[in-house]
């Protein structure tokens, strides 16, 4: 019943548009309307259709054949529902690619053969690690263009294995493809007889989907707050642990302690339920505010260790102000030292630099007034997530990773 | 949870999220299965009671179901609805005959228009979906619009791990769209399990049904036997005709979703 979202990415020209109109149509996804608009397509050469208009929607993608902002795209195999995000190749679209590459559950990594590795591709993968999206299928697209041969496709998938290597990812499969001819997605091509896995999609259809964890540590966060005649009720979604009627918590910033003494719409919810909890002793809680664990309880510190991408063209200096959105705050805080960075062109690791420029990836400590919040629990790490904002503007994504 | 769970969960999170940021909210409800899906998932997120009015574009040319339907489940759910009506356009005689793409553009988008300036409202709530055209694809949930309405899609903000950051300029007015991840097929199976109450254009009637409905001249029925829920969820399984199919305004050339969008349709 849960799709699974792929998100394709890749350098422009490297075939992504053109493999995910392939997949939709081999697979019979697509609905009449788009069906006769393939068909009456077909690319300057005449020699196959083109597919890539399938996923182009925009009149700007249209005419320049390139992806300007992603889209989510339903499909579905005899086996199983998906749904596919389409990602831009130009690195000027990065936000919209973030945008994208955000929902996904598993990535395809699209490379042309004749190509190999581009600056983009590793971009993307820095991204991809850092999202937590680590399962990575690899297509080596264009077969075509080197007569199908063994000896090629062996040398390129070392090369593009070998340059990706300082970038921590579980790569599961790699597959020869042409999308433009249809060779490896949906049934094994006779033209590659030396290759002895099984088709892309049969690979997808196969893949087992990530175990989830359940943590226990109970991690509320008041969303809003409602009157509702007499009563003050606490509104937002439990995004971890349990909640019932009677159960002690401690909330924060007052660190004290209370009881649930109602819960709407039943008298108990389990982890992504949104809930309407009514407390027994009268605390001011407002938005922003935590309803936590007693005994299980994340971290408190005025200061913070990040990793971060930095995404605004302004570069990020030390000592000046940002403002930090995390699921559990929205806090003012300024970067005091930058431990280290990656530069994207070279992959350099650069010790304690001064500033951080964008499309690098630091790390970086953060100080403020207020206490941060985060998770030394593994299975909560993800609630470590952040973003960086100055004037309303996303300048960086990360995560925390402990204190300095 | 299951999948229909995991759907609702994120969507009143973004139901509260939106009403959380903005208190001028409206809820726009054309009185189609989206639309009331989603007023059905604000009922549920503020325990029963919405506490911001609920708009009604009328463009004059609803079906007359729809108008019935809006009567009579207004008041069962204690709704404060406003009707939207672009009256200076509907007097001059304007309607989709000539040119749908102006008559949408004036009867729908310019109504609005004038609705949120009356009422200081700062954000919407609709109901479309990523699935329903390739444009609305492309859309995000908290989704900014310059006074003029327009829809900048080629520099839309980062959107990501549902930390929705949104921040309002003057004159901005943010358009929220917390049904956005939702199927066609995910929605009647949600209506189906919740018993939401749709209006019957949408089962079949004489060998034909909508499945996408608005302005009466500008609908066209699909060829269906699908007269209860259970045969609507089990014919989009297989269908290979699209949702808006028969909307007319989709039609008049490739592009005039885009444009039409692009100059604040929904």
């Amino acid at each position: 019943m849960n799709p699974l979202k792929i998100v394709f990415i890749g350098d422009h020209d490297h075939g992504k548009s053109t493999l995910i109109g392939r997949l939709l149509y081999d697979t019979g996804s697509l609905n009449r309307e788009k069906l006769s608009e393939l068909l009456a397509s077909s690319n300057k050469y005449k020699t196959y259709l083109n597919y890539s208009i399938v996923t182009d929607q925009l009149l700007e993608e249209r005419r320049t054949g390139n992806t300007i902002d992603s889209a989510h795209i339903p499909f579905k195999t005899r086996k199983k529902e998906y749904i596919i995000i389409d990602t831009p190749g130009h690195l000027e679209f990065i936000n919209s690619m973030i945008s994208g590459m955000g929902y996904a559950d598993i990535a395809v990594l699209v490379i042309d053969v004749t190509k190999g590795v581009t600056i983009k591709t590793r971009l993307e993968l820095l991204l991809l690690s850092l999202m937590g999206i680590d399962k990575i299928i690899l297509a080596v697209n264009k077969m075509d263009k080197v007569d199908f041969l063994s000896k090629i496709y062996e040398q390129a998938k070392k090369q593009i294995l070998g340059q990706l290597s300082p970038i921590p990812f579980k790569y599961t499969a790699a597959f020869p493809i042409s999308a433009a001819y249809g060779d490896n997605i949906s049934k094994l091509s006779p033209r590659t007889k030396w290759y002895a896995g099984c088709s892309l999609v049969k690979a997808l259809d196969d893949l087992k989907p990530s175990r989830q964890y359940n943590p226990r540590a109970l991690r509320f966060p008041v969303q809003d707050v409602y009157t509702l005649g007499k009563i003050k009720v606490l509104a937002g979604i439990i995004i971890s642990g349990s909640i019932g009627k009677g159960r002690e918590v401690i909330v924060f910033p007052y660190f004290k302690r209370s009881k649930v003494e109602l819960l709407k719409p039943g008298a108990s919810a389990k982890t992504h339920e949104n809930v309407g909890l009514v407390l027994a002793t009268n605390i001011p809680a407002k938005r922003g505010d935590l309803v936590l664990d007693i005994n299980k309880q994340p971290v408190f510190s005025r200061s913070v260790s990040a990793k971060i991408f930095w995404l605004s063209n302004k570069p990020l200096r030390i000592d000046k102000n940002y403002t930090i959105k995390t699921v559990f705050q929205k806090i003012n805080c300024a970067a005091c030292s930058i431990t280290n960075k990656i530069q994207p062109n070279s992959f350099n690791l650069i010790e304690k630099p001064d500033s951080v420029l964008r499309n690098e990836y630091a790390t970086i400590n953060l100080k403020s007034d207020n206490l941060f919040v985060y998770e030394t629990f593994n299975s909560l790490k993800h609630l470590n997530r952040l973003l960086l904002i100055n004037n309303n503007e996303i300048t960086g994504i990360g995560f925390i990773i402990s204190h300095p | 949870m299951d999948y229909l769970d995991s759907l609702e969960s994120k969507t009143i999170y973004i139901i509260r999220e939106a009403y959380a940021q903005f208190r001028k909210l409206g809820l726009l409800w054309s009185i189609g299965k989206d639309s009331t899906t989603l007023l059905w998932m604000a009922r549920k997120a503020f325990f029963g009671k919405i506490p911001f009015p609920i708009i009604h574009i009328d463009t004059g040319y609803k079906f007359t179901e729809i108008y019935k339907f809006r009567q009579m489940y207004a008041k069962e759910w204690m709704l404060d609805v406003i009707i939207s009506k672009n009256f200076r356009q509907l007097e001059k005689g304007l309607c989709p005959k000539n040119n749908k793409f102006r008559c949408c553009n004036a009867l729908k988008t310019e109504a609005l228009k004038q609705t949120l300036l009356k009422h200081g409202l700062k954000a919407l709530l609709l109901g479309i979906r990523r699935d329903e055209h390739g444009v609305r694809a492309k859309e995000r949930y908290f989704s900014p619009r310059n006074q003029n309405f327009k829809w900048d899609y080629l520099h839309q903000p980062i959107e990501l791990w549902d930390l929705f950051s949104s921040s309002i300029k003057e004159k901005e007015h943010f358009r929220i769209h917390p049904l956005l991840h939702w199927r066609e097929i995910d929605i009647w199976r949600y209506i189906k399990r919740e018993k939401i109450p749709v209006v019957g254009l949408y089962f079949s009637r004489f060998g034909k049904r909508y499945r996408s409905i608005g302005c009466e001249p500008c609908c066209k029925a699909v060829r269906s036997k699908a007269d209860t829920i259970n045969k609507i969820i089990k014919e989009l399984s297989t269908t290979k005709i699209s949702e808006r199919y028969g909307r007319a305004q989709d039609k008049e050339d490739p592009n005039t979703m885009q444009k039409l969008r692009s100059l604040g349709y929904m």
